[in-house]
């Protein structure tokens, strides 16, 4: 295991791991009920960690990648099926990534967001194009790391660390109306939903094969799940903490990207908006890269294609051309003028109904003799597994009752 | 107990008060509102810089217009919804937060 590699991964796990996403709704979490949310991010993270963990180690020992073992065990049928759900869920994930990103350009700059929205999609396509795999992880990944400026500001405010050390303890607040608690609910299934989105497993073992892991690489990989997405959580709590601390009194439910920036400036000035905004703009725009990525290695897998960025863009050319097509889909949506904050809600309801079909299959794969021999999961691995297999299904099942019920999150 | 009572809200919640149906647009409105005096605030303190607060100002206006577009039944909160459109963008804070402020006590009542 080389120290400096691990390092690296780890610190790309870390400043890739916050998204549009989670960014908005640790945001509006805070604001909306304190700190009594934590606990959903906490647990949501040891299930990332879990599926995590699992999508690399069949990554590194079955040396194949995730959608390909998921057609041949899951069948044509109902392997269909979870690839066009994916595309679908991951698409307006995509779609909602390049629209924040462009809104923080917008903010950053003046200039209007249509425009940063193109310019920010040829930025990322040529990325993908010119950078090795590895650099095209790293460079958006560790440039994300000035995102710790969030954890900066949170120490500068000097908040109730009794208060938060209480978040990470299962509760349900007291007193609150069916309304507030409808919120809660839903509040809870976004977080989970954000936390674990299914591109996540599918860019993370496809990243495996890419990086050519094998057997020796397993305990690199759950390191880099446990301490990497664990500290990378963190980043998403601290949002979550300040928005309670700055914006609840204020009644602000913030329902922008460029929200969260002030909860940097309020503490740190000038200085610390611009590190905030340039921290999200370059994380945000890494799970833009992901998601396309990860929708485009789904598709060339599932059909067999060839497919990698350690391979030249025209030795692997349907995939090439898919990974365009779909960055280019995802700004036509952006184009289209809808508000990015639906898209997110969007991507985040579709996500949730995803996960079940997204993790059952790499449950069982994981689990399964032929595939994985003497590293197939323990009973720790197959019970976590299982368990939270158990909680996305409720979850699923809850989600688009709850949205409606609460006009996406807003009463 | 608790649990099992968040997860049968959904037909819980199927059980809503006259008026409710604009609750989610004046909360929307209330908190763009807040956020918008907010960004005037720290603004005139010259401690966000001008693309930030100019786009940020039209994202919160842009909000409060989509939003009082749905209103249906409270006419109340149109008034306040108006009050805040005639606002210029750099309106002094104070008076955007009376009108969120105002906002509140309309969604509370609801």
């Amino acid at each position: 295991m080389n120290p400096l590699e691990l390092m690296l991964g780890i610190l790309t796990a870390v400043g890739g791991f916050v998204d549009v996403s989670e960014l908005v709704f640790a945001a509006q979490a805070g604001s909306g009920f304190g700190y009594a949310l934590i606990w959903v991010f906490a647990f949501s993270t040891i299930g990332i960690m879990v599926f995590g963990e699992m999508s690399g180690r069949v990554a590194a020992v079955a040396q194949q990648p995730v959608f390909n073992l998921m057609r041949h065990r899951l069948g044509l049928g109902l392997g269909l099926v979870t690839l066009i759900a994916s595309i679908l869920s991951n698409l307006i994930t995509c779609a909602a990534e390049v629209g924040g990103a462009a809104i923080i350009l917008h903010l950053l700059t003046g200039a209007s967001t249509a425009l940063m929205a193109l310019a920010m999609t040829a930025v990322l396509v040529g990325s993908i194009w010119v950078l090795p795999f590895k650099w095209i992880e790293r460079a958006y990944g560790l440039l994300g790391l000035v995102m710790i400026v969030f954890a900066v500001a949170l120490v500068k405010i000097d908040p109730p660390w009794a208060a938060i050390a209480g978040g990470f303890v299962p509760q349900v607040p007291q007193g609150l109306s069916v309304r507030e608690l409808t919120r809660f609910a839903y509040f809870g299934v976004a977080i989970v939903s954000a936390v674990m989105f299914p591109y996540e497993v599918y860019f993370y073992s496809s990243g495996g094969i890419e990086d050519e892991w094998g057997v020796k690489d397993l305990a690199v990989n759950r390191l880099t799940c446990i301490v990497g997405f664990g500290l990378g959580s963190l980043l998403a709590i601290t949002i979550l903490s300040s928005s309670a601390q700055l914006f609840g009194p204020l009644h602000i439910g913030p329902q922008l990207p460029g929200s969260a920036a002030l909860e940097v400036e309020l503490p740190m000035g000038r200085t610390g908006l611009l590190l905030a905004l340039l921290g999200m703009l370059f994380a945000i725009s890494g799970a833009a890269i992901e998601t396309c990525l990860a929708n485009a290695y789904g598709i060339a897998q599932f059909f067999g294609w060839k497919w990698g960025r350690r391979k030249k863009p025209w030795d692997a050319p349907r995939f090439t051309l898919t990974w365009i097509i779909l960055f280019v889909l995802a700004l036509a949506i952006v184009l289209t003028g809808i508000d990015v904050m639906r898209l997110v809600e969007f991507a985040v309801l579709f996500s949730i109904l995803v996960l079940p079909l997204t993790y059952l299959p790499l449950l069982l794969l994981a689990s399964d003799r032929r595939f994985m021999r003497t590293h197939r999961n323990g009973w720790i691995a197959n019970g976590l597994g299982w368990g939270y297999f158990v909680v996305i299904l409720v979850a699923a099942l809850a989600a688009v009752p709850l949205f409606i019920l609460t006009s996406g999150g807003q009463a | 107990m608790r649990l099992a009572f968040v997860l049968a809200l959904p037909l819980l919640g199927a059980c809503s008060r006259p008026g409710a149906a604009d609750l989610p647009a004046i909360a929307a409105m209330r908190s763009a509102a807040a956020e918008w005096a907010l960004v005037n605030r720290e603004a005139q303190r010259g401690r966000v810089t001008p693309a930030f607060a100019e786009g940020m100002r039209a994202a919160a206006r842009a909000a409060i217009a989509s939003e009082a577009r749905g209103l249906r039944d409270s006419a109340a909160a149109a008034r306040e919804a108006a009050a805040l459109q005639a606002l210029p963008a750099d309106a002094a804070p104070e008076h955007i937060a009376r009108h969120a402020a105002a906002l509140e006590r309309i969604e509370k009542a609801l």
